[in-house]
């Protein structure tokens, strides 16, 4: 059982209580993690683990010290805040710093589902079970990771905030492979609620995309149109939003920065089609009320029409600007179109379908330009239909160019990126995209 | 992005735990008391039918500075202190942690680890076979370093932060400058069913900076970080570098890059200094050499590995003059360290031999696979907390055996880029197409560095860009390079390692602009 809000409150005010600095806030997180990892059709290593961290930071005017702290017994506790006043202490000020919050007003956010929590080591073997057992009987070898959570964050100030929340998420993703390695398919899904992810369905899929996916052959590298599964639109908008800093914006060394000053807020950036947003409440992907510094969450527009809404703006940064600062998102949101994957395919006329994407990096900051491959199925799309599976490609490509050559969307769903993002603590939620022109640069035998 | 679980049993769990001895105590003590606790995981393991049983009580301490702009941001303390227990019953593993250590709660994990590893038995289908290790029945290895870095003060920490954030700022032109210190600590018990009792603490050290070059005229920014690798050594290695100098050299290269030529396309000859071509071995020497990788264990998220087990003492990976070894026990290198997570005292054994691939990075869980009846000792788990997994050791190019120096290799360049730095880096998931970038390049023309260029990238396969290595630096170009945060496994644990390599040249590599 992960601590409830009652025990939560008592480490913090135990903590609290022992500190001498003139403000102090202690963060708290943890909670129970069980999984299992699986490959060449066998269940490979397996483990679970319940524990917390309590971050403590002592601060004397504009001076400040943090310390982490994995024993919590009253001397561990004292010892903890001793040394975080002692670093305050030796710390020049920093003109930077800011108040401690005191008491905040947070909504009723749900992101903690009790299906999730109580997931058993049998549900697991399940979900495991299931893949191994259908890889086996369609003659692929799969391999996968399966994980439950429930974890909770508090955060507590002498100032006297103190908030608690707690969720949980429920992970599965697999790679199938064909026995010759000529044939390779994924699926990964998170969601909080345990009743909504279906092993069985998710096997299947990647089951499915490594037999489609073998013997690939090569095409040229260059310009094509593409349609974009979920998983690898979500790596685009992710990189996105994560520069989308105003601090450094401000400061000129952001894609946000304006030519001679300022930022670009309120300029046409992407295409009219793209809304980006974050939004606490949403109903596929929730998140706790406070962020990390507790500050409360709440519905952000990044991007509306594509118009730049909003810069993320730390608590100094705000002050400085007289803005509202940002609270840390738990989610990103992409609203979609009203298409189906038939419909994004059908209007192609010579192009790529991209299960995922892998291995990105920023290759230009001032572009956003970013480097990455395709992985576990790429297929050519001929005269409005999938014609043949294609060997994988590295691309070279902005987020920013792409989201202005998109021009169809099918309904969002809740995904996770090729990357990873959009699993347990930053849910994502995009739909499947047709984009014209994007870049490919270089063949890849990768399978 | 690395996620860190720290985990403990709980506040109840602790609060009644009256044997319950801070890691401070325990470490401190001769380790009478650490091998009692592990006799009771080792026994309980035993008794319920383990085959093999070990455990890890490990304290982490971690030291952060950080400061921008003539300011200090942030200094963090972290510790964290906890043990695993892993097991082996008919063959299937079991693995379960705490930080409440006490005898109670160490049964209690045992027990659970048994129970887990019994629960997976009918979903496993290749049973663990273990290669034969020595035991090492009181055995201590430490990194040697000449001043602890947890005992040097903050203030001079803080003070030399500052100056170099004074020496950057003072150049012309530079805008922005952050520069940090980290220093981690392991302090590692391990004890086997095989009758093993290890201590060992392992001490790293990385000090490192970034400058940025803002033009709001033509609203272009150029950063440039520090060369600096992370290393194996106290506080020592901070006071040896000219971390000054290197700061205003950064500041004047990132304000020169707004000036610097725009690259021209193609195939180029490329020299890569030691600061760029370390990552450039990790990514595409490191990983495609992990048996487990190329077994499909990594299938689902690192990925696989070109370097199939048919490839084995036959695929010529690269020239002739290419001699690669797995070093876990190399001169302040990262993954050095005195035995491994299973217990194997660690060793030097070669990859590439004369451009042949002749090794795999092994564990004991793996070595049967293929064939061979002993581990290279590369074992690794990033936390107490952590199932320990086939990780890289240190992956290093050998030099030159003649004394081929920078110079002689420029002076007998007609025309190519140098290369300095680590930056973009990205490479598919086996290991064949990689693109890589760096902090400064340089053009070189008939035996002379000409002119400084920018937006330059290289992009390559890997056998192909091995092979295309047609000059060799010796020894005194030879330089480690490293990272804290090389991920691999799921969930996601992150490895320190490092790669020594000289400086090297590569014929007709493919570069790209990447300005847009």
């Amino acid at each position: 059982m992960i601590w409830t809000r009652e025990q939560a409150k008592a480490l913090t005010d135990r903590a609290l209580s022992y500190s001498k600095a003139e403000e102090t806030q202690v963060v708290l997180t943890g909670g129970d993690r069980a999984n299992v990892r699986f490959a060449r059709n066998s269940v490979t290593t397996a483990g679970a683990s319940s524990g917390y961290s309590l971050a403590i930071v002592a601060k004397f005017g504009q001076k400040s010290g943090t310390v982490t702290a994995s024993e919590f017994s009253d001397a561990s506790l004292q010892r903890a805040a001793r040394n975080a006043e002692e670093i305050a202490r030796l710390s020049p000020d920093n003109p930077e710093a800011m108040p401690m919050l005191g008491a905040q007003t947070y909504a009723a956010l749900n992101p903690y589902f009790e299906d999730a929590a109580g997931a058993t080591p049998d549900w697991r073997a399940n979900a495991v079970k299931a893949a191994i057992d259908e890889a086996r009987t369609k003659n692929v070898v799969a391999a996968g990771f399966v994980e439950t959570s429930a974890q909770i964050q508090a955060v507590a100030t002498s100032k006297g905030q103190f908030g608690y929340g707690r969720f949980t998420a429920a992970d599965y993703n697999l790679t199938a492979r064909t026995p010759d390695g000529s044939g390779s398919g994924w699926a990964s899904k998170s969601y909080n609620e345990l009743r909504l992810l279906d092993p069985v369905r998710l096997a299947g899929a990647a089951i499915d995309k490594a037999a489609r996916s073998q013997n690939p052959t090569a095409i040229e590298p260059g310009k094509y149109t593409v349609v974009l599964e979920p998983a690898a639109m979500a790596d685009l908008i992710v990189n996105l939003i994560f520069a989308a800093d105003a601090r450094q914006s401000d400061e000129g060394r952001s894609f946000f920065s304006k030519k001679g000053g300022g930022t670009r807020l309120g300029e046409q950036i992407v295409g009219e089609k793209v809304r980006l947003y974050s939004d606490p409440a949403h109903p596929l992907a929730p998140s706790l009320p406070f962020d990390g510094q507790g500050l409360p969450v709440k519905k952000i527009d990044w991007i509306d029409k594509g118009v730049l809404k909003n810069l993320s703006y730390s608590r100094f940064w705000a002050q400085k600007q007289g803005k509202e600062p940002t609270p840390n998102p738990g989610n990103l949101i992409m609203d979609g179109g009203t298409a189906t994957m038939d419909d994004l395919i059908r209007g192609v006329e010579r192009g790529v379908l991209v299960t995922r994407f892998w291995y990105i990096r920023s290759l230009d900051p001032q572009t956003l330009l970013v480097t990455g491959l395709t992985r576990d199925g790429l297929f050519l799309i001929e005269k409005g239909k999938v014609t043949r599976p294609v060997k994988n490609m590295r691309w070279n490509e902005s987020p920013v160019f792409a989201l202005n050559n998109l021009d169809a969307m099918t309904a969002p769903e809740r995904t996770v990126s090729g990357e990873g993002v959009g699993g347990s603590g930053f849910a994502v939620v995009c739909p499947a995209a047709r984009i014209r022109e994007f870049t490919f640069t270089s063949g890849s035998d990768a399978v | 992005m690395i996620d860190r679980r720290e985990f403990v049993q709980s506040m109840l769990a602790l609060g009644a735990a009256t044997t319950l001895r801070p890691a401070s105590v325990l470490f401190a003590a001769p380790n009478q008391e650490l091998k009692g606790l592990a006799d009771v995981a080792l026994t309980t393991a035993k008794q319920l039918g383990a085959s093999y049983a070990d455990i890890r009580i490990n304290r982490y301490r971690n030291q952060f500075l950080f400061t921008r702009d003539r300011r200090v941001q942030n200094i963090v303390n972290a510790e964290d202190f906890g043990f695993g227990v892993r097991v082996l019953v008919d063959g299937t593993w079991g693995f379960a942690s705490s930080s409440a250590v006490t005898r109670d709660d160490v049964a209690a994990i045992a027990r659970q680890a048994v129970g887990i590893a019994k629960a997976n038995k009918a979903i496993n289908t290749d049973p663990v076979r273990l290669a034969p290790v020595e035991s090492y029945p009181d055995a201590e290895w430490n990194t040697p370093v000449k001043k602890d870095p947890f005992e040097v003060p903050i203030q001079p920490k803080i003070d030399l932060l500052l100056q170099i954030n004074d020496e950057a700022l003072k150049v012309p032109g530079a805008t922005f400058v952050s520069a940090f210190m980290l220093f981690v600590n392991e302090k590692k018990f391990f004890a086997s069913s095989e009758g093993s009792y290890i201590t060992q603490s392992l001490i790293r050290s990385y000090p490192t900076f970034s400058i940025t070059a803002v033009d709001r005229s033509t609203n272009r920014f150029y950063q440039r970080n520090a060369l600096v690798a992370p290393m194996s050594m106290g506080y020592e290695y901070i006071e040896s570098l000219p971390l000054l100098q290197e700061a205003k050299q950064a500041a004047e290269e990132a304000v020169a890059m707004h000036k610097a030529k725009p690259v021209v396309p193609g195939q180029k000859t490329l020299i890569l200094h030691p600061s760029n071509l370390w990552l450039t071995i990790h990514e595409s020497v490191g990983h495609p050499t992990e048996l487990d990788r190329a077994l499909g264990y990594e299938a689902n998220f690192a990925g696989t590995s070109f370097l199939t087990t048919d490839k084995l003492g036959t695929f010529q990976f690269g020239a002739p003059t290419v001699n690669i070894v797995g070093d876990k026990t190399q001169e302040k290198a990262m993954a050095t360290c005195g035995y491994d997570d299973d217990g194997v005292k660690t060793t030097s054994f070669p990859i590439i031999k004369d451009g042949t691939f002749v090794g795999y990075q092994t564990t004991r869980d793996q070595a049967h696979l293929i064939g061979q009846t002993k581990s290279h000792g590369c074992s690794y788990a990033d936390n107490w907390s952590s199932v320990p997994f086939q990780r890289m050791p240190n992956v290093s190019l050998l030099p030159n055996e003649k004394d081929v120096t920078e110079q002689d290799i420029i002076s007998a360049t007609e025309d190519g880029i140098f290369v300095k730095g680590d930056s973009s880096y990205s490479i598919d998931h086996q290991r064949y197409n990689f693109q890589f970038s760096g902090q400064t390049f340089w053009e070189v023309k008939n035996g002379r560095i000409t002119t400084q260029l920018r937006d330059v990238a290289y992009q390559s396969n890997t056998p192909e860009f091995w092979k295309s290595l047609d000059m060799l630096g010796g020894k005194s170009t030879y330089a480690l390079g490293g990272a804290f945060s090389d991920g691999k496994g799921q969930p996601v644990q992150s490895n320190s390692v490092s790669h020594g390599c000289p400086v090297a040249r590569f014929a007709k590599v493919n570069v790209l602009n990447t300005a847009r």
